[in-house]
């Protein structure tokens, strides 16, 4: 009798599954018990040795070595099996119990703990969400240097030379003061350029940093923000404007606002108009003496941005027929809107870069 | 302009119950702000005028006191006063008991210096009628005793403070808002120019004329034997006190009153101290004249004056001279009014930082038209009022080209988009006293004297439509016009901001004012382009006057103030334009307006301004991740802000490479510069010590600076990646190299020599020490092989690793860590 026939043997297969049963009663867990399970019933386990030689054998050898190797086998199944299912038992009953945590944990460490959080300045993502309230009405951002030439913030606007806003106690001029290079002191020097880039129908909106020389308080910073408008087309009216207003009012303050046109004045729009909200707050009841409204001030109204028609000297001088087109434009300080629409009571919050201040905000997407 | 409501209804017959409300909202609508609607002088209950019959001095106290004896009307009252600025027979104001003075002063009958005081003789201030407390008011003579003084001192009565746009200069009166107000409320107007007033002949000695192109009008109304004892009357007083104006003197308060009304501000001069004619002249250069302030004021030519013969006697339209001016003494007075050039006085008033009322309606332009008729009625009225003879007038004008429009009244609907009748267009023209002469649609407009502001169909339909009403503007949206959304700039510095937010950064906006000390402070040379400043020629600060070339110092002082605020962890970053020096030397060019300027002049603007390109910078310091319970906490390292920028790169497919650098504020040994094709973009890596310790920060601190406009200009697509799903073997080969080799040569032999079969390799250890040999350092890669179309067998892997371990040996004479 060869070696190979001994594996078939009585004794073989006892030993082999009596060490196999013996393993298995001493596993601790279900990776032991999964490694336990290769080697006691696996391709290469000697009771699947055992089989393959089976084969070999002739008669009644052989249907003795079948009985007693089937039998083995399904003992040592059956053993798994069993310790497969008080381990599972076991890991719920007491691992997993054992591994609970306390999830308040995450909210004990207050802002930030493992994960890392920034947050993008509540300035940049209002003037994204008002950019993109228009790019979907099918205008681009337009853009301008910061540092300008005099004649585009001022002359080509048709602002006299002798306008006030002009002083050097209202605008920053580079060195020196007849440099013709001022810091803008709006964002409607970006509609000169527009329209010196572009060809009508001209539909843009400009986002941007504006400069005047006010020291900074709870109200005012000379650096500041504003968004500007222009659409030049041909048939645009100051109905199309106040449309195209309204809409925005809509989108930033809810389908609830109610909204004025009164006279105003600025010397690059002709008819030109002050834009009021009614206050969201208040709701415009502005008269009672138990409630007094931070956010209108109590008048009932917010103004909220000037706009008008783009007066035709400024059409004539960006090279513009102003009797075959018209144009319209708007335009509104970001940090007024930012204040009134977030509660934000103080402009030193908005400028003193306090990451408590911006993280507050998040992605703003 | 404070105006009361009182005084408007003088003109603008609205009835007398109307509510200060119903005023406003016309006004707003009319495009006129009100920015306060206040009660005058809030007095409640008996408040009379009183004779004082008897004073009693009582001298037994500090101060004189005086009891006095007031007759009220039906009854005498005893009144302790400690004013003495009154006599026997004077007419006073009297508050009874019961009466409620401003402040909740509550008058009664009390007893005090031994005497039972029956009420109070007020001063003005205590009645919030002006700020004058220097004694008690003492009334004019013609007053009936007893009556109730809250009317004639226009107690309770509503004052509007209205706001008035710079190009609506005729508005400045009651003249001129109340003809708009009445049009908004329909109701009667009644110009207050067309009060009678008796005629006056020409002057037969003062002489007039005009010097400048920047004057059109003068007139003189003469006056002699002037003479006055007696304050305004009170009706002025009033209205004066109601619109802020302190009363002065009868003259004075006259010029006063008569601007606020006509809207024409008026001078008075001392006749005798003037040495002939008077002219108005530009100002010799360097001529100096002591204006009313005792300020000698030094004049330069652009300055407006009126001169007599020998000196300039005024600044034109801003200022009077001081040696001209009116005195109790003076009985020949010489009443001017004038018509500047708007520019000319505003140009003045600015320079020499003087703002008054008169200026500000010359600036904004006046009505020639009232000129003399002012001049007279003020002569007038100090007469009546005063003592004196009206002696002549003397005029001098140049000619003014009445304006006229042509107008087609289509451009309504044009601009507006709302369709007004041609009938309810000249309707409304001809209410605004606006003549029209029509041939079809061509209408030929002339406009009224006071209105500076109408000069194209613009403003004509402005005019009309504000009459119409801009609440009946409809809400419309333009037809749909096709864009194409964000370019390719703008999405990429949105997707920028948006993953160093992800990247744990707080974005903050610095102002973009530096100093060459804070340039400095980095330790950046003065050779540096960072160096070279632009400057403001009107910094809020003289602390910082530049505009920045970097945003680190804002950054870095930012982050000093959050850790000063304590917070520990500090990573913020900012998106910005920094401001260099132009780089073309170009003049100040104004091009022409009304035609498009040439290609030439946009381009040599564009030169003038300062270079601008945007940047992106960050700082970073303390933990990246806090510690606490949970593993893995980490803080910032030199390696963080150098690994951002190459995930911002990669982030548009663009690949940098990375060399040591020495710059500042960088550690010269922690510094890396980044290239994206040969091209510098920025730094990244750690600050120097020395840097940190000045900007009064501690520890390790880190940071960045790229330039945006280089990754914008570089950012591609990314396209889809191929990878294999065959088996992958991977392979971990640790060398001991020189200290000073090179992580990114390593790769790069290590890459050369396995060709295509390595589809990653990565540095994962870095290890120097004893075991290791001095000046050496263990550098261990972990390196994944795989094919695209078969199974790697394991000798495949084996040759291709001893290349590997072979080139490394041969290229930077390392060995395989044992």
């Amino acid at each position: 009798m060869s070696q190979d026939s001994n594996l078939v043997s009585a004794e073989s297969i006892n030993l082999a599954v009596s060490s196999a049963l013996s393993e298995i009663d001493k596993a601790n867990d279900l990776d032991e018990l999964k490694l336990i399970k290769l080697n006691h019933a696996g391709d290469r386990s000697p009771i699947a040795l055992a089989n393959r030689e089976i084969g070999s054998l002739q008669g009644e050898a052989k249907s003795e070595a079948g009985k007693r190797i089937g039998q083995a086998r399904s003992v040592v199944k059956e053993a798994l099996d069993n310790r497969m299912v008080e381990l599972q038992n076991n890991r719920e009953d007491s691992i997993l119990v054992a591994e609970k945590v306390d999830v308040t944990q995450v909210l004990a460490n207050a802002k930030s703990s493992s994960l890392v959080v920034g947050a993008r300045h509540p300035l940049t993502t209002i003037a994204e969400h008002i950019a993109d309230v228009f790019i979907a009405m099918g205008y681009e951002i337009a853009e301008g240097p910061e540092a300008e030439a005099e004649w585009f913030n001022f002359d080509s606007l048709n602002i006299s030379e002798d306008h006030p806003s002009r002083s050097s106690s209202d605008t920053f001029y580079v060195e020196s003061l007849d440099s013709g290079v001022v810091m803008r002191t709006q964002t409607s020097p970006v509609q000169m350029r527009a329209m010196l880039e572009r060809k009508p129908p001209i539909y843009v909106i400009a986002p941007g940093k504006v400069f005047r020389t006010d020291e900074l308080d709870a109200t005012h910073t000379p650096v500041f923000h504003q968004v500007e408008g222009l659409a030049v087309d041909k048939n645009l009216t100051m109905a199309d404007l106040k449309g195209t207003l309204d809409h925005l009012a809509k989108t930033m303050f809810g389908e609830e606002i109610e909204t004025r046109f009164r006279p105003s004045y600025f010397p690059f729009t002709e008819p030109s108009a002050e834009l009021d909200l009614k206050c969201f707050v208040c709701k415009g009841v502005n008269k009672k003496e138990d409630f007094d409204c931070k956010t209108c001030r109590n008048e009932g109204w917010i103004e909220w941005g000037g706009c008008g028609m783009v007066n035709p000297n400024v059409l004539e001088t960006a090279g513009i027929d102003s009797t075959r087109y018209s144009g319209f434009a708007f335009g509104m300080g970001l940090e007024r809107t930012l204040m009134f629409r977030y509660g934000i009571t103080d402009m030193h919050d908005l400028v003193e870069a306090d990451i408590r201040f911006t993280s507050n905000f998040g992605l703003g997407i | 302009m404070k105006l009361s409501i009182n005084w408007i209804n003088e003109y603008v017959k609205f009835p007398k119950t109307t509510k200060p409300e119903v005023i406003v909202e016309h006004l707003v609508k009319l495009g006129y702000e009100v920015e306060a609607v206040e009660i005058f002088g809030n007095v409640q209950g008996p408040l009379v005028v009183g004779k004082v019959e008897k004073i009693e001095i009582l001298n037994e106290f500090k101060k004189p006191i005086r009891y006095c004896t007031v007759n009220v009307g039906n009854k005498t009252q005893g009144i302790i006063c400690g004013a003495s600025n009154f006599k026997e027979g004077d007419l006073v104001v009297v508050a009874l008991p019961g009466a409620i003075l401003p402040g909740d002063f509550k008058i009664s009958e009390r007893e005090t210096y031994g005497k039972v005081s029956q009420g109070m003789i007020c001063s003005a201030k205590e009645l919030g009628f002006s700020d004058n407390h220097e004694g008690i008011m003492v009334l004019a003579n013609d007053l009936k005793i007893g009556s109730d003084a809250k009317n004639l001192l226009g107690l309770g009565e509503t004052v509007l403070d209205i706001s008035i746009l710079p190009d609506r200069g005729y508005a400045m009166s009651v003249r001129g808002i109340g003809r708009e107000l009445a049009l908004s409320m329909n109701v009667k107007y009644v110009d207050p120019i067309l009060q009678k007033i008796p005629k006056v002949k020409k002057s037969p000695k003062l002489k007039t004329k005009i010097n400048t192109k920047d004057a059109s009008k003068i007139a003189l109304v003469t006056l002699s034997d002037y003479k006055t004892d007696s304050t305004s009357p009170i009706f002025m007083q009033k209205r004066l006190a109601q619109s802020g104006i302190r009363t002065i003197s009868l003259p004075v308060d006259v010029t006063n009153y008569l601007m606020l009304e006509i809207g024409q501000p008026l001078h008075a001069f001392d006749a005798d101290k003037i040495s002939g004619g008077i002219q108005i002249r530009n100002s010799k250069q360097g001529e100096i004249l002591e204006t009313l302030d005792h300020v000698k004021r030094k004049l330069d030519s652009s300055t407006l004056v009126i001169a007599d013969n020998k000196k300039a006697l005024s600044i034109a339209g801003v200022m009077g001279g001081l040696e001209s001016e009116i005195t109790d003494k003076s009985r020949n007075l010489i009443i001017e009014s004038a018509v500047f050039d708007k520019a000319s006085i505003s140009r003045t008033s600015r320079s020499l930082k003087l703002p008054s009322e008169a200026s500000k309606r010359f600036e904004r332009g006046t009505d020639p038209a009232v000129s003399e008729y002012a001049a007279i009625l003020a002569a007038h009225y100090l007469v009546k009022y005063g003592k004196g003879k009206i002696t002549g007038i003397s005029i001098a004008k140049n000619i003014i080209k009445p304006i006229t429009i042509n107008f087609n009244p289509n451009e309504v609907k044009r601009l507006i988009g709302v369709d007004i009748d041609k009938a309810t267009i000249q309707k409304i023209l001809k209410s605004l006293n606006i003549g029209v002469t029509k041939t079809g649609d061509k209408w030929k407009l002339r406009t009224p004297s006071w209105r500076h502001d109408l000069h194209h169909q613009a403003d004509i339909v402005e005019e009309i439509v504000r009459i119409w009403g801009y609440h009946k503007i409809p809400s419309r949206l333009p037809t749909t016009h096709l864009g194409s959304g964000l370019s390719k700039a703008q999405k990429t510095k949105r997707a920028l901001s948006i993953k160093m937010a992800s990247l744990g950064a707080n974005e903050v906006l610095n102002y973009p004012f530096v100093s060459l000390d804070q340039i400095s402070q980095l330790g950046i040379s003065s050779k540096d382009q960072r160096a070279n400043l632009v400057r403001l020629a009107n910094p809020l600060s003289e602390d910082t006057p530049n505009l920045r070339t970097t945003l680190l110092p804002g950054l870095i002082i930012a982050a000093a103030r959050n850790i000063s605020r304590g917070i520990d962890n500090v990573a913020i970053f900012e998106q910005g334009s920094v401001y260099h020096q132009s780089t073309k030397n170009v003049k100040n060019i104004k091009p022409k307006l009304m035609k498009r300027p040439t290609n030439i002049e946009i381009s040599n603007l564009n030169h003038l301004i300062p270079v601008q390109p945007k940047m992106l910078a960050g700082v970073f310091m303390g933990d990246k991740n806090q510690s606490g319970w949970w593993p893995n906490s980490q803080k910032y390292s030199w390696h963080d802000p150098i690994e951002m920028v190459v995930e911002l790169c990669t982030e548009f497919g663009i690949e940098v490479s990375l060399t040591n650098a020495k710059h500042a504020p960088f550690h010269p040994g922690r510094c890396a510069e980044i290239s994206i094709n040969k091209k510098i973009i920025g730094y990244a890596g750690e600050f120097h010590p020395g840097v940190v310790e000045k900007s009064g920060l501690s520890g390790k601190v880190y940071g960045f600076e790229i330039c945006m406009d280089d990754i914008i200009e570089n950012a591609i697509d990314q396209m889809a990646p191929t990878f294999s799903a065959m088996p992958v073997v991977k392979e971990d080969l640790a060398f001991v190299v020189g200290k000073d080799a090179m992580a990114l040569d390593l790769i790069t032999t290590i890459q050369r020599t396995a060709g295509s079969l390595l589809e990653s390799v990565r540095l994962f250890d870095v290890y120097e020490g004893s075991s290791i040999g001095q000046n050496k350092k263990s550098m261990a890669f972990n390196l994944r092989f795989r094919a695209t179309d078969r199974t790697l067998t394991s000798d495949e892997v084996s040759k291709i690793r001893l290349q590997i371990v072979e080139a490394v040996a041969k290229e930077h004479s390392g060995s395989l860590r044992a």
